[in-house]
């Protein structure tokens, strides 16, 4: 079952670029990548399935760059949320391997994923109209510094989060009474 | 429980870089999107998932088993928290083969309780700890999975496999204490031994009727004495051939385990040294507690290396007595057990070689071939010069060749033996 899951992501990541160039260079990188990803799904190997990611993702570029199609962020979001989700398989069938199990664990897997899905869908929805209704107002000279702070924010955020890490690992908490 | 990184973050890492390169060349909104669920999940990395230990019980069906049973082992798993997914691994010993799956994979919800059963059986014999379970938990985006091992004791002991044996060399020495062996000495018994006249202080339960009434006086039935002996399996353990479960050793294992049933159903007292790199040794009994001891020490048994040739002299009397029948059980692959043989027989023990043959042994795991068969001949030969040395000195040697059985190879070997053997 999670063999067709990563299958089927994989299937959905060759036609995506194909959706937006459907050229031939664009389809035989499609299919390089699903050769690749196809070691990683049928024989339980991570590597192959990230090695196809990156060439899943150099041809969406490769598509984009080529076809100079308008924007739309939604698409890209759905095309990594799917690439996410391809790892993910394949790291739970990498998991599943040799081990007994019931539908519970793939049932809950699909329900997570679609939370996932539905939020990051949402957050970019939301990120975009609220980009739009600022383009509206903003002055393109003032682009350039967005573009700065937003660099900056990603950074600090990053910052931040591999600095709350450490701290985690430096000063554990202690565990509650009662566990 | 230890906490690490899983190598999906690893992969979902790489994939990120990719999109975020990909994004800034090509100048393409669409790339810095795709790279968002990927760093959205990664960020889960940065918040510090709490996990409350599960609680892992494990029962194993039984703790002692003949080689070829099976052991059933239950896990039942109790998350206090909900866990997305929990992998839990059971022990698999060397060895051993699985009848199910040892691994499971489920998603429990706080409080919910997850069980499964596996069947290991066991080709040969051995000591096992089955104790140890491995538990690792993924959280939700699986970037980060907690490990623990939960250790309850566990042993199984397997035995090794009993032949039945209607046959086996008899001792040339009996003792006074009642056994199956008929003296020629009268005494108490069951065996009828004579008949005599009637004396004040015999019992009235020993009065032969009919031969008083043909007489017309009373006479009693008197009756031979049983006794019974020493035995002393003596294992080799200072060398090995072949592969597990079907090494000299193992072989070694089962006749010793067979010789020392059939001798216990004779109420004889058997003892076992194991002559080795380590020596083992359990003292001379009988009765069912006395083969426990004698199986468990021969499922412990095991070739430890040395350079040291060992001296029978360290053994105390009490585990190998005067006059007792010693059965040295042994592949003769090491010269020193011979020497070790011939010194007994020198102090006056009555002992019986039984030679279990590594020809056949180490054919069976080589590519049948005209240098195999040739070089295999040649170790044969070999080997019965080194038993007709062995029956120069005085020795019985029986030659076992398996998968002949040892009943077979114990009545060939042994009826020379069978005519000379007294019993006084």
């Amino acid at each position: 079952m999670i063999h067709l899951l990563a299958a089927g992501f994989a299937v959905l990541l060759v036609a995506a670029p194909l959706g937006v160039a459907p050229a031939l260079p664009i389809a035989v990188t499609a299919l390089a990548g699903l050769a690749v990803a196809a070691p990683g799904i049928t024989g339980f190997w991570r590597w192959p399935a990230t090695a196809a990611a990156g060439i899943f993702l150099a041809d969406y570029a490769a598509a984009l760059w080529v076809s100079a199609a308008p924007v739309r962020v939604v698409n890209g979001a759905a095309f990594g949320l799917t690439l996410c989700f391809l790892l993910d398989a394949v790291d739970l069938a990498c998991r599943l391997r040799g081990a007994t199990s019931d539908g519970s664990v793939i049932r809950t897997r699909l329900v997570q994923w679609g939370i996932f899905a539905t939020g990051t869908l949402l957050v970019v929805v939301l990120a975009v109209s609220l980009a739009t209704a600022l383009a509206a107002v903003l002055h393109p000279t003032t682009a350039p510094l967005l573009a700065a702070a937003a660099s900056l924010g990603a950074l600090s955020s990053l910052a931040w989060l591999v600095a709350r890490a450490q701290w985690h690992r430096q000063f554990p908490r202690p565990a509650r009474r009662g566990n | 429980m230890t906490e690490r990184v899983a190598p999906l973050a690893l992969s979902t890492l790489t994939a990120l870089g990719i999109a975020v390169t990909l994004a800034v060349l090509t100048a393409r909104p669409e790339l810095f999107a795709a790279a968002l669920p990927l760093a959205a999940a990664l960020a889960s990395l940065a918040w510090r998932a709490r996990v409350a230990p599960v609680s892992v019980e494990q029962r194993v069906s039984t703790d002692r088993v003949f080689e070829g049973e099976r052991v059933t082992v239950e896990i039942a798993v109790e998350a206090r928290s909900g866990i997305p997914v929990l992998e839990i691994a059971g022990t698999i010993p060397a060895g051993a083969l699985v009848s199910g799956y040892q691994r499971r994979v489920v998603t429990l919800r706080a409080g919910e309780t997850g069980r499964w059963s596996y069947a290991l059986s066991f080709p040969g014999r051995g000591v096992h700890d089955l104790g140890t379970v491995r538990v690792r938990l993924r959280d939700r985006f699986g970037m980060r999975t907690w490990e623990d091992a939960a250790v309850h004791p566990a042993v199984v002991r397997v035995l090794p496999r009993i032949a039945p044996l209607a046959r086996v060399p008899r001792p040339a020495r009996a003792h006074a204490s009642v056994g199956d062996y008929v003296s020629a000495a009268l005494g108490e018994g069951i065996e009828p031994g004579d008949i005599r006249q009637f004396a004040p202080g015999d019992r009235v339960r020993h009065v032969n009727w009919r031969a008083s009434l043909r007489r017309g006086e009373l006479y009693v039935t008197e009756r031979r004495r049983e006794r019974n002996a020493d035995v002393v399996l003596m294992l080799d353990t200072l060398a090995q051939v072949g592969g597990a479960p079907h090494t000299t050793l193992d072989l070694s294992a089962r006749a010793a385990a067979s010789l020392a049933t059939a001798y216990l159903a004779r109420r004889d007292r058997v003892g076992l040294i194991s002559y080795g790199g380590v020596m083992h040794w359990v003292k001379p009994g009988s009765g069912r507690v006395q083969y426990e001891r004698i199986a468990d020490a021969l499922g412990r048994a095991t070739v430890v290396f040395t350079y040291v040739a060992k001296d029978l002299a360290l053994v105390p009397p009490r585990v190998l007595p005067p006059h007792a029948l010693v059965l040295a059980i042994t592949p003769l692959c090491d010269r020193r057990f011979p020497s070790a043989v011939l010194d007994l027989a020198a102090r006056g023990f009555d002992v019986v070689v039984l030679v279990v043959s590594p020809v056949a042994v180490t054919r069976s795991t080589l590519v049948a071939s005209v240098a195999t068969d040739l070089a295999c001949r040649l170790w044969a030969l070999e080997r019965e010069r080194q038993h007709d040395e062995l029956r120069r000195q005085g020795l019985t040697v029986v030659d076992w060749r398996p998968p002949e059985s040892l009943e077979a190879a114990l009545a060939r070997g042994g009826r020379r033996r069978l005519r000379l053997a007294t019993t006084g």
